[in-house]
């Protein structure tokens, strides 16, 4: 389907005028001729469940014709194509998310994260790897082992606020800044909550410690959510 | 000691992992908080990212950490079959908006067949 034609029938859904009946045809249509897409991104997949990907496919088209901003100037097959592979990947990722982690191994996260805390309070600054291992007798190797962890497991093991007010931080209008306006359909996938985290972080500048003192979350937990946004991203975008 | 870590490995995302724990002791070397640790794995990843999208198949990227107290300077590269240097600025890409907010001096060039991407990570308190 051509870009133009796409534009054509979106604008044509959005009409109040336009039967529901009409509407349902448009959006079969164009879910109909996107098949292409969502076939291409779950060919690496082969192990799942076709039918099942194919209708995260199609969600994801559906989202992409109600968030389709028809002024923006991007075709509709490249920001049908993020929500595509943003459904399946989050799908596969909910697939794949619970990992036991060793009880010594627990033990030394919980050790070096308390130390963060304590370390981050007295100093009024993030600490060094060296003035952890010296706050919870841990080596600088283990320390790094432990915060490497912290950054790339998703666990539920140590006590932590997962959500924040949002009325804490402002959101920054990514619009505004030339350089993330262009990734806005990339941005647009991620949750209120994510897309704020990665403009304070990104766009505003501030470390996690600056984040985590705004928002409430811990500092592990801030690097930890930020890690997982940025793996999301690269994979939603095909960037990697 | 010598204050510079240098690694070859095959181009592949399989390795980012590698990467990221080799920057976590380059900045335990130089001794930079936390925070700043996050800023060199995440500029680390971004790049290898940059890299891998840009290199020819079946090559190998090389890693140089140099670490001063407070500083670590980083320069990648990897073959490539571009002709030009490219204006990442322009292509709209996450990895490039990310990698240049959190990184300092940052630089793209090529040099006799090879993209090389270099930057910094420092204290700049």
């Amino acid at each position: 389907m051509r870009p133009d034609q796409a534009h054509a029938l979106i604008k044509e859904l959005r009409q109040p005028e336009t039967s529901s009946h009409r509407s349902e045809e448009i959006q079969e249509q164009i879910i109909r001729e996107h098949q292409g897409l969502v076939h291409h991104f779950i060919k690496f997949h082969d192990s799942q469940s076709l039918d099942d990907l194919v209708q995260l496919g199609n969600i994801g088209i559906i989202q992409a014709i109600n968030k389709f901003d028809l002024e923006r100037g991007i075709a509709f097959s490249t920001f049908a194509g993020i929500h595509i592979r943003g459904e399946i990947s989050h799908y596969l990722r909910d697939q794949h998310q619970t990992i036991r982690i060793p009880r010594g191994l627990q033990k030394n996260l919980q050790l070096v994260s308390s130390s963060i805390e304590a370390l981050t309070k007295d100093l009024q600054r993030s600490p060094t790897v060296a003035e952890i291992g010296a706050h919870s007798g841990l080596s600088t190797g283990t320390v790094l082992d432990a915060l490497e962890t912290l950054n790339t497991r998703d666990m539920k093991t140590l006590s932590e606020p997962i959500n924040w007010d949002l009325s804490s931080t402002t959101d920054l209008g990514f619009d505004s800044v030339e350089a993330w306006a262009t990734i806005q359909p990339a941005l647009e996938l991620l949750s209120d909550q994510d897309r704020h985290l990665i403009g304070m972080r990104f766009a505003e500048g501030l470390t996690n410690t600056e984040i985590a003192k705004r928002t409430g979350i811990n500092q592990v937990s801030v690097g930890r959510q930020l890690n997982r946004i940025l793996t999301e991203v690269r994979r939603d975008t095909g960037e990697l | 000691m010598s204050p510079t870590i240098e690694l070859r490995l095959p181009i592949s995302p399989d390795f980012v992992g590698v990467l990221r724990q080799i920057a976590g002791a380059a900045a335990t070397r130089a001794d930079l908080t936390i925070d700043l640790l996050d800023d060199l794995k995440i500029a680390c990843s971004e790049a290898a990212v940059l890299l891998i999208q840009n290199s020819l198949p079946d090559s190998d990227f090389i890693w140089q950490w140099t670490c001063t107290t407070k500083h670590v300077a980083v320069a990648a590269m990897a073959p490539t079959k571009l002709r030009s240097v490219p204006n990442f600025s322009e292509m709209e890409g996450f990895t490039w908006t990310v990698l240049s907010a959190v990184a300092k001096d940052l630089s793209v060039e090529l040099l006799d067949g090879s993209l090389s991407i270099s930057f910094s990570i420092h204290d700049s308190a």
